[in-house]
């Protein structure tokens, strides 16, 4: 192959780094652009008894003032139809949105908001979801029974929005096979994915009633949909354009301030912007569920694993939104990436007064890591055995299932890159240094795929033009492009692949659960193919041979053994406008794809200092089965990014509630890894072709954040002998457990 | 922030004077970096804004036989990278060189971190143990404060109304003197969760401390002396033990809050071990024996 496999830079740098790029705040219209802002709620659940907006729309300058009643009275929800877009009765969450107000400038929307008299009648709330899930807890949606819901969403009671229970084999017969059990408990705080652009929406509304809204968002189609149920408008009445973005990690799939831009620009009949602050986003937006996780597990004292039970509970917020996503990948990742013949999941999701929780790159990965790998280490410690040796042993291999997987695993390579981690890192060659500890943990991911189309023209010159509507998040339509050059025989340079809009794009997938490039490169793979078959049809016919004669290379078609006889995919491009089947072009479709595991390993080193509990990671070795890397570069980049972003989960970051507000929503006090404390990340792939996926590429984008927490809390075992169980390991807690064991001798 | 005036006036007596002209509606800036969020935030509400950067009386490091003079408007990162603050001031140099970014750095001035007042300011806590004096014009006179009775509280400093913070004094270090600049932080970039500046002087010979300051910040309303502590170190040649002492003694003598950065009681060990390290560094540099 000669473009895909080449760490190529992005098509859209020079861009990026000149600061041409149009982020969501920096759309601008020939028209004025008023400014929006959103009222919420001061408190985390109360009735409301009234709203009193009368004062706001008086203030000069104001020139919009929306409320529940100037929207359709829908309920809606991926999963359950439990949310209301303005709240009228009830707020359910600090930030609840009960208002928006568009003004001529900021200062004049804010003192509108001030304006708007809202009473309250305060009532118990609840943060944490195993609180929310007791017996006699004030119910956070009195109505939940009558609330329309998917099938799936099953065990429905009190302020349990979703209770599952997976079960595979006989978990009691196993523990009484296995001759050691170990049961631990586990926690991970609520953690916000902190892209670097909050969330931002400019909005404006024609006179023939269409909406047209301009977002950095990863899901454009998600965003449409989403509000053409909340204004009950067909889909052609709403075009979303999507900006470039600064990130989303999950966080920008479903709507948040759009609705309200689009309220106000209806209601004031000119483009409205808002632009989340900082303090909004960490307070509102959709940040990583928080978790209780508890851990049941038998084995044999060589390491085979015979049973495990494992009792999750997630706090999902005050509206189920996308939460229930983080559940169906919990349950297909509880068990670990192990073959265990007996296993019992029970999963909670329970309705609490924070955010609504959402996909976090990986949903659920990190937490889930975090227990089970933790207590895989304490395992092989009690049986003596090597944490390498103890996950080999149990590891699953090619045709193995695990609980909701979809059936028998393909392209399956953790033993390999478990291995390659021990060995990069020098597993066996470790010199014992006082209070420096190294650790091991496995990361388990499934990668799925979703409906997709994508476009391929052939210009008139010979270049290629692809149509899709994926949005780039790290290096998409660079890939797209390579996949494209490598089909027909051109550079990357000769392909031309920006993202469309939802009036141009056919169909295309969200840019989240890695499966972007799988699922969007598989249909702009089969269109450049298509494209290929056309290039060949009407060259056959020019050169008068058969196309089974034929070879596209080097930016010509030729008859096979005598390039000569040939024309520059130029002169086909023109060619065709005359040929009979006219110009060549080619849409193509992929429907769902299986489940592909994408395994991750790491190990790290870390030092401890026991005076004041402070880790200070010292290497950091990431290996990862990435299938073929379409832009080893990109690659890369998304391993380094996921391990630091994970760092910070492991290490250093929460989401600090106090009556049902986030008191920490500034980067001065949620506290990110910066350059100055990553370290080095040493980067080894795993790559054999996959099963399916384009050129044999599987997603790449979430395992590597999965293991890091585990890997941390593992090496700090290691090098100082405590466990820490509840994210993140910060400081104070590791120095008081060292103090806790010192006293107990 | 509607409806603002603005000055940035070339000379100190213009500014002194523009503050007795618009008395509390005026605010001072230098670099911003602190007030313009509190700006945006709403947590001031100034009718005018005097921007003391232009004023060339404020800028600058001067030295002479009796000691060090900077200028409030000095960039931190001047200080920071200043060969003279290094060598002769270092606890100071690497004080400015904890706050904030490269970026903060570049536009946050000295006077800035010390009137802002915060308990945390790294800047505050190596000036006190090294002695310095705020020098301070007013309308008629420019009146000297020594910095450790400069802060009064979170927020506020002994400045008046019509005062100006001008410039700092250091006076030049005695032989036989070294110091320490100790923080505990969460990452790499943070405000201090403590901070600890030490400074000593040691006897013409031997090991024998003449002078200490150990000084604390963030963990108390104000950047704090802990005198006990240097009563412990005082007039002995330290040994480990002494140095513990010492250290406890700090610990015992501070008021640490609890809060989302940090619990009182792990500020308060962390208060023992920064002290400790600082005592041994500075006795170290000083040529004692630590």
């Amino acid at each position: 192959m000669k473009v895909v496999g080449q760490g190529l830079p992005r098509v859209e740098i020079l861009e990026k780094v000149t600061g041409e790029s149009v982020f969501g705040a920096d759309v601008r219209l020939a028209a004025p652009i008023l400014i929006g802002k959103i009222l919420g709620s001061p408190h985390a659940h109360a009735r409301i008894k009234s709203i009193d907006a009368r004062k706001a729309e008086r203030l000069p300058g104001v020139k919009a003032v929306v409320t529940a009643q100037d929207l359709p009275p829908v309920k809606y929800g991926r999963f359950v139809r439990d949310e209301e877009y303005f709240a009228h009765k009830k707020v359910r969450l600090v930030g609840d949105k009960i208002a928006a107000v568009a003004a001529i400038d900021e200062e004049t929307a804010e003192e509108a908001i001030k304006l708007i008299k809202v009473e309250y009648e305060v009532l118990p709330h609840f943060t944490d979801g195993v609180e929310a899930m007791r017996e006699g807890a004030a119910l956070i949606h009195e109505e939940y029974d009558q609330y329309q819901a998917l099938s799936m969403v099953e065990g429905r009671k009190g302020n349990i929005c979703y209770h599952k229970q997976t079960v595979q084999g006989d978990t009691n017969r196993g523990f009484q096979e296995a001759e050691r059990i170990f049961e631990h408990s586990f926690y991970a705080p609520m953690v916000h994915q902190t892209y670097i652009e909050p969330h931002a929406v400019l909005a404006r509304v024609d006179a023939s009633g269409k909406a047209t809204v301009w977002v950095p968002t990863q899901a454009q189609f998600f965003i449409r949909a989403s509000i053409a149920e909340i204004f009950q408008l067909p889909l052609i009445k709403v075009r979303v354009i999507p900006t470039e973005i600064g990130g989303g990690f999950g966080g920008k799939m479903l709507p948040t301030i759009e609705p309200a831009a689009v309220a106000l620009a209806r209601k004031s009949g000119m483009a409205v912007q808002i632009v989340m602050s900082r303090a909004e986003d960490f307070q509102v937006a959709n940040p990583r569920t928080p978790c209780h996780l508890r851990y049941k597990t038998g084995v044999k004292l060589d390491g085979t694993i015979m049973a495990r039970e494992v009792e999750l509970v997630f706090g999902t917020g005050a509206y189920c939104g996308n939460g229930l996503v983080i559940c169906q990948r919990a349950e297909m990742l509880a068990s670990g990436p192990y073959r265990i013949p007996n296993v019992k999941i029970d999963l909670f999701c329970a309705y609490t007064n924070h955010a609504n929780c959402g996909p976090y790159r990986a949903p659920s990965g990190p937490q889930i890591s975090f227990a089970s790998e933790s207590q895989i280490d304490i395992i092989a410690r009690e049986l003596n055995l090597d944490p390498v040796e103890m996950r080999l042993k149990n590891a699953i291999e090619e045709g193995d299932t695990t609980p909701a997987c979809g059936g028998p695993l393909k392209s399956v390579h953790a033993k390999e890159t478990l291995l390659k981690a021990a060995e990069a890192a020098g597993w066996k060659e470790r010199r014992r240094e006082k209070n420096r500890g190294r650790g091991i943990a496995l990361g388990y991911w499934l990668v799925g795929g979703m409906a997709s189309s994508a476009g391929v023209k052939l210009n008139e010159d010979g270049t290629a033009t692809v149509m899709t509507g994926v949005i780039d998040l790290s290096g998409t339509v660079t890939s797209l492009g390579q996949i494209v050059a490598e089909v027909l025989g051109v550079e990357l340079d000769d392909v031309h692949v920006r993202t469309a809009d939802s009036d141009f794009a056919p169909h295309s997938t969200i840019s989240a659960g890695s499966q972007a490039l799988r699922s969007m490169g598989s249909a702009t793979k089969w269109a450049a193919e298509e494209v290929k078959k056309q290039i060949m049809e009407v060259a056959a016919d020019k050169l008068e041979a058969e196309v089974s004669d034929l070879v596209v290379e080097g930016k010509r078609v030729y008859v096979k053994g005598s390039p000569e006889r040939g024309l520059s995919l130029g002169q086909v491009g023109q060619l065709s406008l005359t040929h009979k089947r006219g110009p060549i072009v080619s849409i193509q479709s992929v429907s769902i794809f299986p489940n592909q595991p994408a395994i991750s390993a790491h190990v790290t080193d870390v030092e401890v200092n026991p005076e004041t509990g402070a880790v200070k990671v010292l290497r950091y070795v990431a290996a990862q089965d990435v299938g073929t890397a379409i832009n080893p570069l990109s690659v890369m980049g998304q391993v380094q990014g996921a391990v630091i972003q994970g760092l910070g989960q492991a290490l250093t970051e929460e989401c600090i509630f106090q009556n049902g507000r986030m008191i920490n929503p500034t980067f001065l006090d949620y506290k990110i890894f910066s350059s100055l404390d990553a370290p080095r990340v040493e980067v080894h792939l795993v790559e054999h072709a996959a099963e399916d996926g384009p050129f044999g590429a599987k997603g790449i984008g979430e395992p590597s954040i999965i293991p890091v927490p585990a890997a941390v809390a593992n090496a700090v075992y290691d090098a100082v002998g405590v466990r820490i169980s509840d994210l993140p390991l910060t400081a104070e807690k590791i120095l008081m457990a060292i103090q806790e064991k010192n006293k107990s001798g | 922030m509607k409806g603002i005036d603005y000055f940035a006036p070339p000379r100190l007596e213009e500014a002194v004077s523009l503050l007795r002209r618009y008395g509390k509606k005026a605010a001072l800036m230098a670099g911003g970096t602190d007030f313009l969020l509190r700006l945006e935030r709403g947590l001031v509400q100034p009718g005018v804004i005097v921007d003391l950067k232009k004023i060339r009386d404020l800028r600058g490091i001067k030295s002479n036989r009796a000691g060090l003079k900077i200028g409030a408007a000095t960039l931190m990162d001047e200080i920071a990278s200043s060969h003279l603050i290094q060598t002769r001031y270092g606890i100071l140099a690497k004080g400015a060189a904890a706050v904030g970014s490269i970026q903060t750095r570049n536009r946050a001035t000295l006077g800035g971190n010390l009137c802002n007042a915060s308990p945390a300011a790294d800047t505050a806590s190596p000036l006190i143990a090294l002695g310095g004096r705020a020098r301070i014009a007013g309308a008629k006179r420019v009146r000297e404060v020594p910095l450790e009775e400069f802060f009064l509280g979170p927020g506020k400093s002994c400045l008046q109304p019509n005062e100006i913070l001008k410039e700092i004094f250091i006076p030049s270090p005695v032989q036989r003197s070294a110091g320490s600049f100790q923080r505990c932080t969460r990452t790499a970039m943070d405000i201090a969760l403590v901070n600890c500046a030490v400074f000593l002087s040691l006897a013409s010979k031997g090991g024998v401390v003449q002078d200490i300051r150990i000084v604390l910040g963030a963990v108390a309303p104000t950047p704090v002396r802990v005198q006990a502590a240097e009563d412990v170190l005082r007039g002995k040649n330290p040994d480990e033990k002494t140095i513990e002492e010492a250290a406890d003694c700090a610990a015992a003598g501070v008021r640490p809050i609890d809060d989302v950065r940090s619990s009182a009681s792990y500020r308060r060990a962390m208060v023992r071990v920064l002290t400790k390290r600082a005592i041994e560094e500075a006795l170290r540099e000083a040529g004692g024996e630590a």
